[in-house]
């Protein structure tokens, strides 16, 4: 529960961004050498809390990096949208991480791409089919392919350390997937994610039912890809060479993306009813988005449909989450893809609305065929699910087997830094929509901030933690946020290998399930996942807020036969 | 004598947290009071409004248990408890005593101009 208090005191509740249009400063410390080296510049940001004295050369304490750094733009192939790659079962796809030039508002940068496109080739394939990714690294730093939301084979989840060693640049891995649950689902690199990813490395795997009549019916099938990038007249905002920067609170980019591009724009019948499968990929950005008020349903999460579609305004969708909506567009007009938030100036204590454009669909005046309207407006119920999940309801009431608070630990951050996390507790909003502290959170590296999983039952943290489940086993865990750390912030909190449901939130119980890799955690809140433990091999669970996971925020399970 | 307790949580989301087309939270009010007399005729009327008072919205009358629910999607709000008649129209604003208020967190937040090192004297003198 968010909070209990007596009436006459306080009731609590939940809130934090920064304005999209930013003010550039690049060059502003003039203290810099400005020759052929690579050196930090202050990211762009809106200064709407006063500085203190001193502090505006500050830079991180970590060194920049920027991958393709002082290289010649021209040797690079220029990426290209993504395509679908329909596979059957037994077939097998080369692909490779590279360098390549990405156009961007009309700016060249180098940047990084799967198969040369962005996003990466998607992967389409039904369901129960097993397809072959031969891989090959052509990027300057080791890397690893992690599927995300898979139930795949362990020796295949592409974690370094745990499932595989690195692949260096020039070398290659066979990864084997298998895809036992019908959905929408992405692979990334699991290492230094805060810059491959960051730099485009991310795709998608459509995985298409065997069933007939699997969802309700709807006109055509769209992915849109949402992700951010951090930039300035300068070009990319160099990442932290040993460790992440933006360490707090993640990498929040000042352009925000659909597919790669900033100009989205899709052409659609009156009447048509389109079905969109949402992946969010950015560090650590999480969206609300609205479809210009057109009507919306939502038909699955993850790694399932829900229980039953429902209708709902806007999607809230976290780093790594999917979500698959299907929209009717019954106007002949112009509808905006936006992300609706509400930023806080933490420094003059008041609410501001954002509304963020990402795309256009038009509606033109030619009528759909078939026209699947009368059909949208029921929410359909989805026995399948219903009946698949009845089997776990046994163990909603049993007592947690784990309990996992989730905090953080600083060390040598800047003195005033740690007085001004000090000074605003009054309110700590229970998800950040926006980077409220650009100043300090560009200069908190992975060297000063350890984020941390703590295991309540026994005391250890982070990667001393490692669970011990058998096949066959169904696991509660209990996540608390605690809003009484240092610098609070929802965590979407993602447990590989394995499928999960969120039974309840804070005291109150989930009315409509479905099965999930990954959840938001938002502060101060309490959240159950119900763990069904079918995929043997030694997993991570960790913050998919890419600065927060190489920050430490993961944790290891053995699953035994 | 008397008291209340106001518990707020999410309203209900497929997403975890709910949250308005315009950036809103969505939550869910459940009031109860306790070591409440109340004459014949009379009845306890849970309401919502902006710290400025510029919104008022009713959640309604407390039932005999004395447990009202609600719900909304403003960002910092008051919740105030009034003494009413206990049948007829609510309209738009109370006509009898306050008898209990509680304000949200989100709605403590205020300028930290004069907090912290440009503190001049607490927040604490004034009820915050």
């Amino acid at each position: 529960m968010l909070a209990r208090l007596l009436l006459l005191v306080f009731l609590a509740v939940p809130a934090l961004a920064q304005d999209h249009d930013m003010m550039d400063h690049s060059g502003h410390n003039m203290n810099m050498n400005m020759g052929d080296s690579l050196v930090w510049r202050m990211p762009p940001m809106k200064m709407t809390m006063p500085m203190i004295a001193g502090t505006m050369d500050d830079v991180p304490i970590v060194g920049p990096m920027l991958p393709g750094y002082g290289m010649d733009l021209s040797m690079f192939a220029e990426a290209k949208p993504s395509e679908i790659f329909d596979l059957a079962d037994g077939d097998t796809l080369h692909m490779d991480a590279s360098l390549v030039r990405r156009t961007i508002d009309g700016q060249e940068y180098i940047m990084m791409a799967y198969g040369g496109m962005y996003p990466g080739p998607l992967i389409r394939a039904d369901r129960g089919s097993k397809v072959i990714v031969e891989f090959t690294n052509n990027i300057e730093m080791p890397t690893t392919v992690h599927w995300h939301g898979l139930r795949l084979d362990n020796e295949f989840d592409g974690v370094p350390g745990v499932t595989q060693d690195p692949v260096l640049t020039g070398e290659s891995f066979t990864y084997e997937l298998k895809f036992p649950d019908t959905g929408m689902y992405w692979y990334h690199p699991h290492m230094r994610e805060d810059v491959q990813q960051d730099l485009g490395l991310y795709g998608n795997m459509l995985v298409d039912p065997t069933e007939e009549n699997y969802y309700g019916p709807s006109n055509r099938e769209v992915p849109l890809v949402f992700d951010d990038i951090l930039i300035d007249s300068s070009g990319l905002i160099p990442f932290g060479d040993s460790a992440p920067t933006h360490a707090l609170m993640g990498r929040f980019g000042n352009v925000l993306m659909v597919n790669g591009i900033t100009d989205y724009h899709l052409d659609v019948d009156k009447g048509e009813v389109v079905r969109f499968y949402l992946t969010n990929v950015a560090n650590t950005r999480t969206f609300n988005l609205v479809f210009g008020g057109a009507k919306m349903k939502v038909v699955a999460g993850d790694v399932s449909k829900y229980e039953r579609e429902q209708f709902v305004e806007s999607v809230v969708i976290a780093p790594a989450e999917r979500y698959i909506v299907d929209v009717y567009f019954d106007e002949e007009q112009e509808y905006a893809i936006t992300n609706s938030i509400q930023s806080i100036d933490h420094f003059r204590g008041v609410f501001a609305p954002e509304t963020h454009h990402l795309g256009t669909i038009m509606v033109g005046s030619e009528k759909a065929e078939p026209d699947f309207g009368s059909q949208f407006v029921k929410a359909l119920e989805f026995e399948d699910v219903q009946s698949d999940i009845a089997d776990f309801r046994q163990y909603f009431d049993k007592q947690p087997d784990h309990n996992l608070r989730l905090t953080v630990e600083v060390n040598d951050l800047p003195r005033w830094i740690v007085m001004m996390m000090e000074v605003d507790t009054l309110f700590v909003p229970p998800m950040e929509w926006n980077d409220a502290m650009p100043m300090m959170n560009w200069l908190s590296s992975g060297e000063q901030v350890d984020w941390v999983l703590l295991d309540e039952d026994t005391g250890r943290k982070s990667m001393d933690i490692n669970w011990s489940w058998k096949v066959g086993d169904v696991v509660k865990i209990r996540i608390f946020n605690d809003p009484k750390s240092f610098h609070p912030m929802n965590h979407p909190f993602h447990i590989h290998g394995q499928r999960f449901l969120v039974t309840e939130m804070d005291g109150q119980a989930n009315p409509n399930m479905a099965w999930k890799d990954t959840q938001i955690i938002p502060v101060g809140s309490t959240v159950e996942l119900l763990v069904d433990v079918t995929n043997p091999g030694k997993w991570m669970a960790h913050c998919h807020i890419a600065e927060h996971l190489h920050a430490g925020m993961m944790l290891s399970f053995t699953v035994d036969e | 004598m008397a008291k209340g307790i106001g518990e707020v949580t999410y309203a209900s989301s497929p997403f975890g947290v709910a949250i308005s087309a315009t950036g809103t939270y969505v939550v869910s009010l459940n009031l109860s009071m306790e070591n409440v007399t109340l004459d014949d005729g009379s009845s306890l009327v849970a309401w919502v409004t902006t710290p400025q008072l510029d919104q008022i919205k009713p959640l309604g009358r407390f039932s005999e248990e004395l447990r009202v629910d609600g719900q909304t999607d403003w960002n910092k709000f008051l919740l105030v408890v009034t003494l009413e008649p206990a049948s007829g129209d609510l309209g738009d604003i109370w006509s009898g005593p306050i008898v209990a208020r509680g304000m949200s967190r989100s709605g403590l937040m205020h300028t930290m101009a004069g907090h912290g090192p440009f503190e001049t004297e607490p927040c604490a003198v004034y009820g915050y």
